[in-house]
This record gives structure tokens, C-alpha cells and sequence, in this order.
């Protein structure tokens, strides 16, 4: 699957709040998710991350530019097909379940729309695929409503998976659940995604959990793909200065405290972006051209990054030392 | 026993009762800490493990129909279990304050935080005290701090809201802060900013910090102590490295192995801790985390209720089996 140069906008105010603007939630975001990979999408609140993530599901129509589905554009595809590639597995296992149907109808129901199969056929595979992610047998005609938190994420996993998608986003699957059912649900998503060879773009917030379980890592910025990196590489040595500071942002178990990197000012609104690179007015190594031109994007060692320091060495090696 | 000067508060056999037509629950069960002055002590659990309800008892701010019992609860010499409401009262916002984890919910939609804030100055020291006000948001990081005096709540983003709330809870100066996960409904890069400004504000004012979180990132940031809470009893307390480097009670090291963290290999499965935190908590003989503890035995669920040991070295752990466990190894995992 592949995001080229998309776009999404919305028109807010106008009538009585005074003249409509454009709200820029996606600002030309190019992404590749390679099959049989796990790509974590990282990002502060407002970035356009869940905006993203609904329209790579083709649930929202980008404003320009293009999703590509096995190279076919995603604006070509029927609902049905696109369901049948692409499922997703939501933050909220307490709102993405319907409280009126039983955890069978609930798994089943892809079945139903997708293949042609029996009662009993279908009831098989249900069963089949909730012992799969740990849920007992009996629980088939049980509602949501009598399940725990961890619980019914695994029957939203279930769900996603029954139809063997070659992609699932998960946008933010664990933020709901307690640090032990985290875990739990973490290790089933790693062993599924290695058994099923399914690609999983993975958004979170937690960059703990993006660390230890994707192989790649994109990471935005009001609207764009500032850093893409692998993994490992990406959090040893972080290279854009949004990327370090966020990183150095997380508080570890196992560190002691260290100093964090004070972003100032805070976010920026996506209605009034910045001129050039949207993030100067945060950034510690803002040069002239920062305000004036926006970067563009330049290859690395395993991925792009989208930063004008790139091209001035010595200042760049200095802040890639901080970021340690 | 003598009690330093530098005490602010000792919280003794806390207990909280819900009655709940026949049956009863008590969520928190035979809790005791101490916290001195500019000392930050973090309360740490996962949901349902009574960490919230233990801080909102502090200050009798449970809901009516629990029941709270405690053989001390003294704040700077005064006994707060046996204080009258008026007393109370006093105390809020003014010795002790209070930072709560929602800035949205806990400011009033329909005031402006100026009026807000000069309302906790004027009810405890009266005089509008607009300069104090001033000075303080500005202490908090806020720009403009003159001009954001007539804003409503809704025109602040979380983080600003989050500093007019540890703003309002600092005006008079406290002794004791209590703050329940403060930062939990906000991004990383502004929960290290805030993280960092409670901790230097509490150099500058001296104040003891109690901080209630489910994050061990932020234990480990921000806490001299840690108390950790499993079904309504501390499970471990001790110096915060000591705790988190060498943990003595199996449930804190289990929950420690869920954590995703730099340094463990990548890729391979978390720590698991089997079932789930007990709904509805009761009175049990034995450990109450027996049922999910990888090295549980028959003595584990005999009675009586497994009491908090002293360990040494102000560590205590509510184990019965000889400790410490196996730390070394898991040292080693991680120093690799």
C-alpha cells in the first residue's frame, strides 16, 4: 500500500464565526507500507495521524493525491474489495463494538458479507479464529458488555483478522488498557502478524511499544512525514530535531532523569501553519531558510527525512548528539 | 515514635468501604506512607488498584457513600481523620493542594480562569490577589499571563489548562501537593515540560508531592519514593531506583516486564501476568495476588492477609517468600 503526495481539508467557520479557512489535517504525506511489515506511525495529538489512517481505510476521501492499493488507486476500488485488504482495529474496544450484537455476530459478520459459507461453517471459523486470540469457545454468544477491556480488544483483533486482510491499521490499539493487558495484547499482535504475515501500520502515541514492535517507523508533524527510518537506527540515533526532542520527551523506567528538550511554544494550529518548515518556531537550530522555504525530502541511510539541516553538516552532527 | 520535623504527612491503616446493598467492598486496604517536605512520593497501580481513592481520602474527598477509616492521618501535626468539615475546608486550596487529572472537567466552563484562580486567593487570604495570580501563571510557563486572565477554559489547549491548574493548586503556597495522573491526558513532549515544572517548582516552594500514576516512565522521571498498589494494598514501597532496578515483589517485577523499553530485545514476547486485576475487592486470607503470581504456593492463600515486611533499607514488600528473587538476572537482561 502506498500513500503519494495526499492531501486532506476541511473548510472550517465561515457564517457567523467569520470568514471560512482551511484546516490542512494531511499536508502531502507519500508512504510506503511494505508487505509483511510493521510500520509505526508516531506523532502528538493533532498531527493528522487518525485523519491519515481514515483515509488510507478509504473511509475518507483524500483532497488530493492518491492512495494506492497493490499499485490500483484506492479511488477505483469498491468498499467491499478495499474492506477485504484493508481492516482496521481501533483505540476504544468499549465504543468499537457493537453493545447490541454478540461477540459471534461481531466476528462473524465479515464472514457473512465477504464469503459464502454456511451457519455452521461460518459459527466454525468464528470459533476457530476467537480460540485463536484467546477467547474461550462459550464466550460466542456472550455481548460485549460482559467482557473486559482486554477482552474485547482481542475480539476486535479477531474481527480484523477473520478475513486474513494483507493489512491491518491499528490506531492505537493499547492506549485503552491497563499495562498488563497491554502486554498480553502486544504479544498477540506480534505472533499473529508473524504467523499471518499480515503488515500492520501501527499508530501510537506510546513510542515504547512502536520500538519494540515495528520494523520501520514514520514519524509526523502537523500534517507531514518529517522522519522515516528503521526502527533501530531511527532510535539510536534520531535526526531530525522534532524526532529528538520527542524521543527525549519519553520518560524511561530504566534510565534516571535526564534533561528533556523543551519545545516552547506548543502545537501548531493546522488552520495557520507556519511558512517553510512547519516546525522552525520549535525547533533549537532554526535558521533563516527555516522560515522561508519549507525542505524538501531527502533519502538517508534507511529512510527520508525532511529537514534543512541535512545539508549543513556541522550544525546537523551537533544536534544528533544531543538527541542521544 | 518521634516524628521528624520535616514530616508533612503520615497516613496510617487506611481503609475504604463501599456498602453496596448486602455485600461490601473495600477498595483500599491497610494502606501506610509517610512524605517529608520537598519530597515527591509516587503511588503507582494499575485501574482498580485503589490509587486514586487513597489520595482523594487525604482530603476527604471520597464519594458519600464510602466509608474511610484510619488510625492516623496527620498533616503536619494535625489529625485530618478527625477534622471537622470547616477545617477541612480551610486546608484545600490553601495548605494542600489538589491537581486533578482532566484539566477540562475540572475547571469551571462558564468562568474565566482569572476569576477562577482569584477566587482560591480571595477564599483563603483574602484581597482579589490579581498580582499573585499573575506572577504565578507566569511562574507556570503561560505567556501573556495579564491578557489570558479573562480566557475561558476552552480557549486554552490541555497543556495550558494543565499549568492553571498546577498554578491554581500552588497559590497559597502549600505544604502538600496531591496530583492524580496530571499528566496522563497529555502528549509526551508536554508531559516532560509539566513533569519538569512541577519538579522545579518544588525546589523553589519546598513542597511534598504526592503523585499518583499508572506510568513507570514517569515514577522513574520523577519520584524519591515509590509506593506501588496492587487490589488495594501497597504491595512494595522503597527509594524509587531501589524499586524499579531491584524490585523484591513479584508483581512489581512482573508488571515491570510488560513494559515495552529500549534495552529489551526487540521483537520478542512482553512479560505476561495471567488474568486480571480483581473487579470487586474483598477482605481474602492469604496474598490477593496469588491467583496471578508465576510463583505462587499453597502457604500464599492461607490466612491471615499477607502484612507489609520491612526489608531494610526503608524497602518493604507484602511477600511471604524469601527475597530477594532472582534479581540479578534481570539485571543482566538489561544491562546488556
Amino acid at each position: 500500500m502506498e500513500a503519494r503526495d495526499v492531501h486532506a481539508r476541511f473548510r472550517v467557520g465561515g457564517g457567523l464565526s467569520g470568514p471560512a479557512r482551511t484546516l490542512r489535517a494531511v499536508n502531502g504525506v507519500s508512504l510506503q507500507l511494505r508487505r509483511g511489515e510493521v510500520l509505526g506511525l508516531v506523532g502528538e495529538s493533532g498531527c493528522g495521524k487518525s485523519t491519515l489512517s481514515k483515509i488510507l481505510l478509504g473511509l475518507q476521501s483524500p483532497t488530493s493525491g492518491e492512495v494506492y492499493l497493490d499499485g490500483g488507486p484506492l479511488s477505483s476500488l469498491g468498499r467491499k474489495h478495499i474492506a477485504s485488504c484493508v481492516q482496521p482495529i481501533f483505540q476504544d474496544p468499549f465504543a468499537s463494538l457493537n453493545a447490541r450484537q454478540t461477540v459471534g455476530e461481531i466476528v462473524g459478520l465479515p464472514l457473512r458479507v465477504h464469503r459464502e459459507m454456511s451457519r455452521a461453517d461460518r459459527r466454525q471459523s468464528v470459533k476457530a479464529m476467537l480460540d485463536r486470540v484467546g477467547i474461550a469457545e462459550q464466550m460466542v454468544d456472550v455481548f460485549p458488555h460482559e467482557l473486559s477491556g482486554g477482552q474485547r480488544q482481542r475480539v476486535a483483533i479477531a474481527r480484523a483478522l477473520i478475513l486474513r486482510p494483507p493489512i491491518v491499521i491499528c490506531d492505537e490499539p493499547t492506549s485503552a488498557l491497563d499495562v498488563s493487558v497491554q502486554a498480553q495484547i502486544l504479544n498477540l499482535l506480534m505472533e499473529l502478524q508473524r504467523e499471518l504475515g499480515t503488515s500492520y501500520l501501527l499508530i501510537s502515541h506510546n513510542l515504547g511499544i512502536v520500538e519494540h514492535i515495528a520494523s520501520r517507523v514514520a514519524v509526523m508533524y502537523a500534517g507531514r512525514i518529517v522522519e522515516v527510518g528503521e526502527t533501530e537506527a531511527l532510535f539510536r540515533a534520531p535526526q531530525h530535531p522534532y524526532t529528538q526532542a520527542l524521543l527525549a520527551a519519553v520518560p524511561r523506567v530504566r534510565s534516571a532523569k535526564r534533561e528533556i528538550v523543551d519545545l516552547g511554544t506548543s502545537f501548531p494550529n493546522p488552520v495557520d501553519l507556519p511558512q517553510g518548515c512547519t516546525f522552525h518556531p520549535r525547533c533549537r537550530f532554526a535558521s533563516e531558510i527555516c522560515s522561508a522555504t519549507a525542505p524538501s525530502i531527502t533519502a538517508t541511510a534507511t529512510g527520508t527525512i525532511e529537514c534543512h539541516l541535512i545539508s549543513q553538516p556541522d550544525k546537523f552532527r551537533l544536534s544528533a548528539a544531543v538527541g542521544q | 515514635m518521634s516524628t521528624p520535623v520535616s514530616r508533612v504527612l503520615t497516613v496510617e491503616r487506611l481503609r475504604i468501604e463501599f456498602a453496596a446493598g448486602q455485600s461490601r467492598s473495600a477498595p483500599v486496604r491497610d494502606v501506610s506512607f509517610a512524605i517529608d517536605r520537598a519530597e515527591t512520593l509516587c503511588i503507582v497501580g494499575e485501574s482498580g488498584s485503589g490509587k486514586s481513592l487513597t489520595a482523594l481520602a487525604v482530603m476527604d474527598l471520597l464519594p458519600q457513600r464510602a466509608e474511610r477509616t484510619a488510625a492516623r492521618i496527620d498533616f503536619c501535626g494535625e489529625d485530618l481523620a478527625r477534622a471537622s468539615r470547616r477545617r477541612l475546608q480551610e486546608l484545600r486550596g490553601n495548605r494542600v493542594g489538589m491537581i486533578f487529572q482532566d484539566p477540562t472537567t475540572a475547571l469551571n466552563p462558564l468562568y474565566t480562569i482569572g476569576n477562577q484562580l482569584e477566587e482560591v486567593w480571595r477564599k483563603h487570604r483574602g484581597g482579589s490577589g490579581r498580582d499573585r495570580v499573575v506572577q504565578l501563571l507566569e511562574r507556570v510557563g503561560i505567556s501573556g499571563a495579564a491578557e489570558r486572565l479573562n480566557q475561558y477554559p476552552h480557549q486554552l489547549s490541555g497543556g495550558l489548562r494543565q499549568r492553571v491548574m498546577i498554578a491554581m493548586a500552588l497559590l497559597c503556597e502549600p505544604q502538600l501537593v496531591i496530583a492524580d495522573e496530571p499528566t496522563t491526558a497529555l502528549d509526551v513532549t508536554v508531559q516532560a515540560q509539566i513533569l519538569a515544572l512541577l519538579a522545579s517548582l518544588q525546589r523553589e516552594f519546598g513542597m511534598a508531592l504526592i503523585l499518583i500514576t499508572h506510568d513507570f516512565g514517569v515514577v522513574s522521571q520523577i519520584a524519591d519514593h515509590v509506593a506501588v498498589m496492587y487490589a488495594g494494598q501497597i504491595v512494595e514501597t522503597g527509594s524509587t531506583r531501589d524499586v524499579l532496578d531491584t524490585p523484591l515483589h513479584p508483581y512489581t517485577r512482573a508488571l515491570l516486564e510488560c513494559i515495552p523499553e529500549p534495552g529489551r530485545p526487540r521483537l520478542q514476547p512482553l512479560g505476561v501476568i495471567p488474568g486480571m486485576v480483581p473487579s470487586r475487592i474483598t477482605d481474602a486470607p492469604g496474598c490477593t495476588f496469588a491467583n496471578r503470581c508465576s510463583l505462587v504456593s499453597a502457604d500464599c492463600r492461607r490466612p491471615p492477609v499477607v502484612p507489609l515486611k520491612d526489608q531494610g533499607n526503608g524497602r518493604a514488600s507484602r511477600c511471604i517468600l524469601p527475597l530477594p528473587i532472582r534479581t540479578d538476572s534481570l539485571r543482566a537482561e538489561f544491562s546488556a
